[in-house]
């Protein structure tokens, strides 16, 4: 009788069977015909392989289980077929546990397939190292976990979603919002997500599972078997005529969908207002009554406890704006539209940010130069937008546009001391890691293992170069350039530049060489950098000792010395862990930092030294490590 | 270098065997073919092993030319001159560390001094947690001197990587006996 109702659950999943056939067998057909199959290492990018890479194929899976869930009870249920099978002599539970397994045994299946395929990869690869890139101990693991544990995991989930028909939809996703958000606000959270079954981190060669995940995981999917049986295997008729009716009667189904949407529209909402809106915790005590104030160019918000700051940027608005313009010429009249100037921004991400007419300012810092030199920058940035800029491209010359903007903030508002100090880092920054500009054209690779500033201040070395060689026009006629739709799309990194350059008659080599030769005359002077580093030594009272040394300075000191950690390069900025101490040089030093949020197995960290805490440090590259 | 100058003595050694018009066809049978860059470039290296383009461009056996390749070489090194130059060559125990306290690395104790001051280069990157070839051009560098008349030597990187990451890390020296740069050591290995 099993294998009749096993068979009978495999025709009624026959359309899905067809379509997850089919995009295994276009995936495959992918890989092996329009690929030659001894090169394709698609995967090399999967989870196991690689830290954080399972966060999107655990959600994708997921999903899968919730389709092939809905197309198991549902339906039988609609269409009363339920009944029939409820006659036959087997017992309720044994027909809803049969179903659970069909459902599973399919995505198990599939999944079994694609890992088939991909070993015949493997084994199919010209190099030693493809062939070798699964030894049977991972292969077992991505089996086990990836291919099994998964889908018991996300098809029971899938069982109790679909009790509640089309609004399990909408269920699923308020789930998700909370959970997105939850994760952010208390990082523990992530246990909860099913994006952290598949979410390693490595040492040396050796996946470290998230065995309180699995857990974790493992119990919700078994309470929610549980409860999905209990609830269709008992209270299916009295939700089917709930349901009904509220298919029915449109204007309650509308007013459904739309207490739904509010309802998440207004959970997120609080959550983020509790997450943004609250105060940053140097502010005690400070008026956080919004003002504004209108010039001829800006609309200005800022608090009332930050009024003094803020006057600092407001009076010299106007000005920069007509001085930046001389950098970075723009239509007449420019629309008359203000450019809306959020200064009550407070983020330990940056000191300020911009798009298209519109810029936020964090008023933390207290030096008024600074402050200019903020207002400067990102006045630049503001000017220097140009809507029909390709978003691809956007990333690629990051660099670029940070550097201008760092280019016309020092122009214009100079600061010797912090441009020189600035230069040094980009010099020393390219020597000790022997950085190309290639690599500034790809920031997200960049940023995961360098420091985000070395790109502003590799950026306006590069600016420089261009100006020294080719004029100061230039910077504002590759901006446009840039954004013009007659220059090729498929154009990108060096020859997007010598495409570029190449319109204004000017030549990508004696630019390079410009910025090249800079960076040279200023290695000399690279030993006035201080230099910090530091290795995990230990563990005391929950948090993690460093011992942190200033290798090389200029003086004694003390010099302070700030140490970044952070679970991995998606971490965001503001759940980094910074701390700052005072070192003096030479003298190693056991520092107890406090742990990242996340408490994973490895992290990530930095070190850098400055004179003092309005000074830049140059901070060393990203290192992991297993605690 | 040193695995190009072999590649080339193959090459040498066959349009020694063959004359240049043989060795040129096998050079055009087996590097010009326009690949497709699909399932078409696998089939074609199926049905056109190198054993069976050699052996149809050049009438030589496979196997006979790789022994006489070996046989030569083997000559060449018993050659007065080239037995000078390997003499000239570093050799004894040189290995990849990786040390909890310096960090990762390398130790050599050679058979015998080098005669004269050498620049070396410890280059090294970091990994994925996953072996794949890797490109030269990623290859970070820290140059040094090899003072003459030392034989023991150590270079480490300290704080460089963190526990468990993945490391290349490799030591070239320039030989001026050979002209060129060789490489003594390279291993992939975890940070301790």
């Amino acid at each position: 009788m099993t294998a009749a109702l096993v068979r009978k659950e495999l025709r009624q999943l026959l359309p899905v069977i067809l379509g997850l056939a089919s995009l295994l067998v276009w995936s495959e057909a992918s890989a092996f015909l329009l690929h030659p199959p001894d090169q394709y290492l698609a995967e090399a990018e999967g989870w196991l392989l690689n830290s954080h890479a399972g966060r999107l194929e655990a959600v994708f899976t997921l999903i899968l289980g919730l389709v092939v869930a809905y197309n198991l009870l549902p339906g039988e249920h609609d269409q009363r077929t339920i009944e029939f099978l409820y006659t036959l002599p087997v017992r309720r539970r044994t027909l809803f546990l049969t179903k659970y397994a069909v459902g599973v045994g399919l995505l198990v299946a599939l999944s079994l397939l694609g890992t088939a395929a991909s070993t015949i990869h493997h084994a199919l690869n010209a190099s030693s190292f493809g062939r070798q890139l699964y030894p049977p101990r991972l292969l077992l693991l991505k089996i086990a976990a990836g291919d099994i544990g998964l889908s018991f995991v996300v098809v029971a989930y899938g069982m109790l979603l679909s009790f509640f028909r089309r609004l399990g939809w909408i269920l699923f996703l308020l789930l998700w919002l909370s959970l997105e958000v939850g994760e952010r606000l208390y990082p523990p959270l992530r246990v909860l997500n099913i994006r952290s079954l598949l979410d390693v981190d490595h040492q040396g060669l050796t996946p470290l599972v998230d065995g309180r995940a699995w857990l974790v995981q493992g119990a919700m999917a078994a309470l929610s078997l549980a409860l999905a049986a209990r609830l269709w295997l008992s209270d299916a008729g009295g939700f089917a005529g709930f349901y009904d009716q509220l298919r029915k009667q449109v204007g309650l189904r509308r007013a459904g969908v739309a207490l739904g949407l509010l309802a998440a529209t207004l959970a997120s909402g609080a959550l983020m207002l509790v997450w943004v809106e609250a105060p940053p915790s140097d502010e005690p005590g400070l008026s956080q009554r919004t003002l504004t104030f209108e010039t001829e160019r800006f609309h200005f918000t800022y608090r009332e406890g930050r009024a003094d700051r803020a006057m600092v940027i407001i009076r010299e608005a106007d000005r920069a704006y007509r001085r930046v313009r001389t950098w970075l010429p723009g239509p007449d009249g420019d629309g008359g539209d203000r450019i809306v100037a959020d200064l009550t921004d407070a983020s330990s991400e940056h000191l300020g940010i911009a798009g298209w007419k519109k810029l936020r300012i964090d008023l933390r810092p207290s030096s008024p130069a600074l402050l200019r030199h903020v207002l400067y920058h990102e006045t630049s940035h503001v000017l220097a937008a140009q809507p029909g800029e390709l978003p691809e491209r956007q990333a690629g010359l990051r660099f670029f546009s940070e550097g201008l903007a760092e280019y016309v903030a020092y122009e214009l508002e100079p600061q010797p001391e912090e441009r020189e100090h600035a230069r040094r880092m980009a010099a020393l920054a390219r020597t000790r890691y022997q950085l190309h500009v290639e690599d500034l054209m790809s920031p997200g690779a960049f940023v995961a293992r360098h420091d985000e500033f070395l790109l502003y201040a590799l950026g306006e070395v590069w600016v420089a170069g261009l100006v020294e060689a080719c004029g100061p026009q230039l910077p504002a006629r590759l901006v446009a350039t840039f954004a013009d739709p007659t220059l090729p799309r498929s154009l990108a990194g060096l020859e997007l530049w010598r495409a570029a350059l190449q319109r204004h008659h000017c030549d990508l080599d004696r630019v390079m060489s410009r910025y090249e030769q800079r960076l040279r005359r200023l290695e000399p002077s690279t030993n006035l950098v201080p230099l910090a580093s530091a290795r995990l030594v230990d563990e005391e009272a929950g948090r993690l000792v460093f011992e942190v040394v200033v290798v090389e300075a200029p003086t004694p000191g003390p010099w302070q010395v700030t140490v970044r950690l952070r679970d991995d390069p998606g971490t965001p900025v503001d759940d980094w862990v910074i701390e700052t101490f005072p070192v003096t040089k030479g003298t190693p030093q056991r520092l107890p930092v406090r742990p990242p949020v996340r408490q994973g197995q490895r992290f990530e960290f930095q070190v850098g030294a400055a004179k003092d805490d309005q000074a830049r440090p140059f901070f060393t590259r990203w290192q992991s490590v297993t605690r | 270098d040193v695995c190009d100058a072999l590649a080339a003595s193959g090459w040498r050694i066959l349009e020694a065997r063959v004359g240049r018009e043989r060795m040129l066809s096998l050079a055009r049978a087996a590097l010009t073919r326009a690949g497709t860059g699909d399932v078409r470039d696998y089939l074609w290296e199926r049905r056109h092993p190198t054993r069976r383009l050699f052996e149809g461009a050049t009438g030589l056996d496979y196997e006979t030319f790789l022994e006489t390749w070996q046989r030569e070489l083997f000559r060449l090194r018993g050659h007065p001159a080239a037995a000078a130059l390997l003499a000239s060559l570093p050799g004894g125990a040189i290995s990849v560390r990786s040390d909890p306290a310096r960090g990762v690395g390398f130790q050599a104790k050679l058979a015998a001094p080098l005669a004269t001051d050498t620049t070396c280069t410890l280059r090294h990157v970091r990994l994925p947690p996953h072996d794949l070839p890797i490109s030269p051009d990623t290859l970070e560098e820290v140059k040094f001197v090899w003072p003459r008349g030392q034989t023991n030597l150590e270079r480490y990187l300290p704080n460089q990587y963190g526990r468990g990451e993945r490391v290349f890390l490799a030591l070239d020296c320039d030989l001026p006996s050979i002209g060129s740069w060789a490489r003594l050591v390279q291993e992939r290995v975890t940070a301790p």
